[in-house]
């Protein structure tokens, strides 16, 4: 007697054979560690911009009310750290 | 009848825009010198800056004004904004407040440097002259390297040929050509 197969059943077509699943038996090995490598950048990038933010900020707080007005150009791209932290 | 309050609030939310849109200008104009991607990328910070600036109050306002009239071909109205914008930065740089505006005292220079340029090539000599000894003057006595050399030899060439053309021509006729403004030619 034929035995089960475990797990999920197999999907199969109208005339018996397995269906088509894109990428069967065609896992890279080096997709877990691409995952990581990929996180880890995106991670670091993450940081980068984080700091380049608050810079931004600083030197927008650290400037006058008459310098901000003749200086428009100097305000920052990204929201407030703080803001960004409640939401 | 209550009045209106004529004064609409600045919208600072636009204005890395527009400076990502100065960068792209500076970049496609003079590192790649595609003139005709230059002047549609003008008309837009044109269009955005009219709405941000359009009493020309600030100071990126003016520099890219500036710019957009250099790509333009109006030499006139590029030296008008780039004058507004010394002027204005001329105040901070005499009190030594630079950095109140969060410039160097090398970004004050290079203004005067362009402003030098423009005279120049505009063939008012003796304002170019008087702006790059301005601009060489405030770098000694910041103490910072003087970067208009290239200028200050350009006026000299354009002094000796003016004064070959000359002597030899008697009064120089330059005609001057009319160009269609970026929002026409476009």
């Amino acid at each position: 007697m034929a035995r089960e197969p475990k797990g999920k059943p197999i999907k199969k077509g109208p005339k018996g054979g397995r269906k088509h699943t894109p990428g069967r038996d065609h896992n890279t090995k080096s997709g877990a560690g691409k995952k990581k490598r990929f996180a880890k950048k995106k991670r670091r990038q993450r940081t980068i911009d984080q700091e380049n933010c608050h810079e931004q900020w600083v030197v927008w707080d650290s400037l006058s009310d008459d310098a901000k007005r003749l200086r428009p150009d100097l305000y920052p791209d990204c929201p407030r750290p703080n803001d960004a932290d409640e939401e | 009848m209550p009045t209106k309050n004529k004064m609409r609030p600045i919208d600072l939310t636009k204005w890395p825009e527009a400076k990502s849109l100065y960068v792209r200008l500076l970049h496609s104009f003079y590192e790649r010198n595609e003139l005709a991607k230059s002047k549609s990328i003008a008309l837009s910070l044109l269009r955005m800056i009219d709405l941000l600036d359009p009493l020309s109050t600030t100071l990126p306002g003016n520099e890219y004004r500036a710019l957009i009239a250099e790509i333009d071909g109006d030499l006139d109205e590029a030296i008008r904004y780039r004058e507004v914008l010394v002027k204005k930065i001329d105040e901070y740089a005499k009190a030594k407040r630079l950095q109140d505006l969060a410039l160097k005292p090398d970004d004050y220079a290079d203004q005067l440097d362009l402003l030098a340029a423009l005279y120049c090539e505009n063939g008012r000599l003796s304002e170019a002259e008087a702006a790059i000894s301005k601009s060489e003057k405030f770098c000694a006595e910041a103490g910072i390297p003087f970067d208009g050399k290239d200028v200050r030899k350009q006026i000299e060439r354009e002094r000796k040929t003016s004064a070959q053309v000359t002597s030899s021509k008697g009064t120089r006729n330059k005609k001057k050509v009319k160009k269609k403004p970026i929002s026409k030619a476009l």
